[in-house]
């Protein structure tokens, strides 16, 4: 009896009634993160939802990678955040949220983006309290990184920077003295552009896509900078625009009809050698290069864009009526889709090179955005590119939700670990809010 | 007294959850799990109604009680995030009743009601993986009316009827946020079933020395016909996707399993078991769930396990030290059905290595006390499960203290026909 007691107390010793699996050491490599900024665009501001403001700010992906480079020895991270409300979008515009709007032709409500009921947050000067970890600025252009002019016409930055029209954005952030950054510059040389219809510039103001070789100067230039006490960083690449969502989501063949209808708009283009079918058919669009009529139906490689007021599409008869083909402004065709297209080409090459050949980390986003495009799963959470039901993206369907800056947090973290042999673990996707829903 | 204590040992084990690997329970009697749950080829009590119902033609008019405090302990340790969770600590006390009689001339009759499959899981609400599951409850109860003929002294044949009955709930969050509520959005579905099945061994006791012992055990489908689906805290511009009250449908497949033992008489009171298991997993091969009312967001989903069968052995050695006082010990490793990218928070499954440890002591002219205790190790297992990419290190051990009585009626002076 003793000796079973015996075996029996030993074999509570010898084997252990828990699991001992326990967290990983974390360790920075051959990085240093104790002084960390963050240098970019509204993507990296945290802009959402078509606005700046503070919420989307707390959930900015520079801010997620600040609280766990603290794992591996950060220090601390100061976003020059505006104050409560529904943000700004630098014309006095608040943020959009889901609410309830009735369609024309119709008496239902269903749910659409509407404005905040929290109205704008005026733009408040911070720039006391700087200098700041996070130099996110919308509406910048890679092009404009080194100059101090910009300063004085950016709001965004004009806020929170030293000295107006002297302070540059790459000033700002040598300010930290930084050991790590990263650099997110370029997606609106070519997205401004794109998100208006790739209509040709007709003034100083109007926006066009960057000259590459301007935008490899100024961001070499940035790096070189940055690098110039050592620091280690990341530099990200440009995104294809046609990944968002502002893209996508209104049907290039939106126009469905029934065959008496499509008789009806046959007779009024008799002539024209535009024919309608029953069915789906593709909107009819501005395009100056049909001779005659200068329009055509749109084709799968023609995107309307979201920009489009939903209204005049259903009820208005855009896109349909002889009178009402869709402008230059709301369509992003097929030969501008292609010049979009190898200007992002063009900028990625010059990313990656400056990647190589400063030997920073390259986070690859827009291969990313391509596969989120086609459907990833994150712990149980499945995302896409759509509109609202696809979780990655904000309601205006260019900059991504608290989630999809958490994914794009995880981009940084891998290639940072990769590049510089840190084990920084990455953030918790599911801790973050997607769309919020009335 | 000993009424009594039949009574206060099977009022303690009402709850009838119960976790272990492959969600079957390796727990179905007292003297056997001493033994590294053997009992095909070893037959000593009226538990053999689960493990060979030919053994009853062997043992008497007799009754068995038995529970186990069976606690797991699991932790998962995710790759990314390098998040730890530790998983509800929770005490699942399966159990079992067997009771045998002679019938007739050479038929026994007898009736086990055991819990056999099994598994809960609960993990933190905020943890990582809360939109895959937040907590699973599988119950099942056996009730097996058994039937064994001697066919002669040394060869007996049995077979049982299972009747299944049980309920399973299953508990996530769902990736939605609302304006309105800051409590997230979450599924829970909940269901009883039953379903149908059957027991069959045969018993050879070649001499004093060696026995054999061959037994089957059915497939038993566990149909949930009337399952409640509930979508809590869904924002209000959803509720038509998501249907407060919903209905659903499922079956979840039990699998067969086929095992053979043998006993062999070492020393005079030295006595080796060995039972050879092989269960066949494959019917699991996916889990449906069909919905009474199918929306835009609830269609009917059929999620892969695909399932494996697989091997257990199990070896066990009873030392029998006087007539009052019985030791034993032994020794299983069980695969595991779970198939790489298949495992999932529900089952964190591994094979696993078991250590056990028994005891029966005689208290009174026809009654033993039973004493058993397990430990089992489900080692660490690192994975990405392919539907849900949720990547990371399962590890569970388990402890399982157990007690049991048994009331031998005695023959001579209390005849049964």
């Amino acid at each position: 009896m003793r000796f079973t007691i015996s075996i029996l107390i030993l074999s509570i010793f010898v084997f252990s009634c828990k699991p001992n699996l326990k967290e990983k050491y974390i360790s920075a490599g051959s990085a240093d993160f104790t002084r960390f900024v963050a240098i970019g665009n509204s993507l990296t501001a945290g802009y959402a939802d078509g606005a700046l403001c503070k919420s989307g700010q707390q959930n900015a992906y520079p801010l997620m990678l600040a609280n766990q480079f603290k794992l591996a020895g950060g220090g601390d991270f100061k976003v020059p955040y505006m104050n409560d409300g529904g943000g700004n979008d630098g014309s006095d515009n608040p943020r959009r949220v889901l609410g309830f709007a009735i369609p024309c032709g119709s008496t239902s409500p269903t749910l659409a983006p509407v404005w905040d009921a929290a109205g704008v947050t005026a733009l408040n000067n911070v720039s006391a309290a700087g200098p700041y970890n996070l130099v996110g600025v919308p509406g910048a252009l890679a092009i404009y990184g080194t100059s101090g002019a910009y300063s004085g016409l950016n709001p965004f930055l004009q806020r929170f920077c030293a000295s107006p029209n002297t302070s540059s954005m790459l000033s700002e952030a040598m300010r930290i003295n930084p050991t790590f950054f990263t650099l997110w510059l370029g997606s609106n040389d070519v997205l401004l552009y794109a998100v208006a219809g790739a209509v040709p510039p007709v003034d100083l103001y109007s926006p066009r896509l960057s000259s590459d070789t301007l935008l490899r100067m100024v961001l070499t230039a940035m790096v070189d900078s940055l690098t110039t006490h050592g620091a280690k960083g990341a530099i990200a690449n440009v995104p294809d625009v046609t990944s968002a969502p502002y893209f996508t989501t209104i049907p290039w063949n939106g126009v469905v009809l029934t065959q008496g209808k499509a008789d009806t708009l046959n007779a009024i283009y008799s002539g024209t050698g535009i024919t309608w079918t029953a069915g789906a058919n593709g909107f009819m669009i501005v395009d100056s290069t049909v001779p005659g009529v200068k329009m055509r139906h749109a084709t799968a490689y023609d995107y309307i864009l979201l920009s489009t007021p939903s209204d005049s599409l259903r009820c208005g008869q855009w896109g349909v009526n002889p009178l009402k083909p869709l402008k230059d402004k709301y369509v992003l065709d097929v030969t501008e889709v292609t010049e979009v297209r190898n200007a992002t080409i063009a900028y990625n090459a010059s990313i990656a090179y400056i990647a190589a050949t400063k030997n920073i980390a390259l986070v690859d986003i827009n291969s990313f955005l391509k596969t989120v495009q086609s459907g990833i799963v994150y712990n149980g959470i499945a995302f896409n590119t759509s509109y609202v039901s696809g979780g990655a993206f904000s309601l205006d369907g260019v900059h991504p939700n608290p989630r999809g800056y958490a994914l794009i947090a995880n981009e940084y973290i891998k290639a940072i670990n990769a590049k510089y042999g840190s084990s920084v673990p990455e953030v918790d996707v599911t801790r973050y809010t997607g769309i919020v829903f009335p | 007294m000993n009424k009594f204590l039949l009574l206060s040992i099977s009022s303690l084990c009402f709850s009838f959850s119960a976790y272990a690997g492959g969600f079957k329970i390796g727990l179905q009697g007292q003297k056997q799990i001493g033994m590294g749950h053997t009992g095909v080829g070893f037959v000593q009590d009226a538990a053999t109604i689960y493990f060979n119902p030919a053994g009853m033609s062997f043992i008497g008019n007799q009754v068995n009680i038995g529970c186990n405090a069976l606690m797991p302990n699991t932790s998962f340790l995710e790759t990314n995030t390098n998040l730890l969770t530790k998983a509800d600590a929770q005490v699942f006390t399966p159990f079992s009743v067997y009771a045998s009689s002679k019938l007739y001339k050479k038929f026994n009759i007898g009736l086990g009601i055991y819990t056999p499959f099994g598994s809960g899981m609960a993990y933190p609400k905020d943890w990582g993986g809360e939109y895959i599951l937040h907590k699973i409850n599988l119950t099942t109860i056996y009730l097996q009316p058994t039937l064994s003929y001697k066919i002669s002294k040394k060869l007996a044949v049995g077979a049982g009827f299972v009747y299944s009955t049980g309920h399973v709930t299953l508990e996530k969050d769902l990736p939605i946020n609302s304006m309105s509520n800051s409590t997230i959005a979450s599924a829970e579905l909940k269901g009883a079933a039953n379903g149908i099945g059957y027991n069959a061994g045969a018993y050879l006791r070649l001499n004093e020395q060696l026995s054999f012992g061959l037994t089957y055990h059915s497939k038993v489908l566990m149909k949930v016909k009337e399952g409640t689906a509930n979508f809590k805290d869904i924002p209000t511009a959803l509720t038509a996707s998501f249907p407060a009250t919903n209905t659903f449908t499922t079956t979840l497949a039990l699998p067969s399993e086929l095992s053979f033992g043998v006993a062999y008489r070492l020393a005079d009171h030295v006595i080796f078991a060995l039972d050879l298991n092989r269960t066949f997993w494959n019917s699991y091969d996916s889990l449906g769930f069909d919905y009474g009312v199918n929306t835009d967001k609830v269609t009917d989903a059929k999620s892969p396990r695909n399932y494996q069968d697989v091997s257990a052995i199990r070896v066990g050695v009873q030392y029998e030290m006087s007539s009052k006082f019985v030791f034993r010990t032994g020794f299983f490793y069980d695969q595991t059905p779970v198939k790489d990218g298949y495992v999932a928070p529900e089952l964190p499954d591994n094979n696993k290595i078991g250590f056990t440890l028994g005891a029966s002591v005689q208290v009174a002219k026809n009654v033993k006390l039973d004493f058993s205790f397990l430990y089992e190790s489900v080692p660490s297992r690192k994975q990405t499960n392919l539907e849900t990419g949720l990547s990371g290190t399962f590890q569970t051990k388990a402890i399982a203290p157990g007690i049991g009585i048994q009331y031998q009626f005695n023959k001579k002076n209390n005849p049964k026909k």
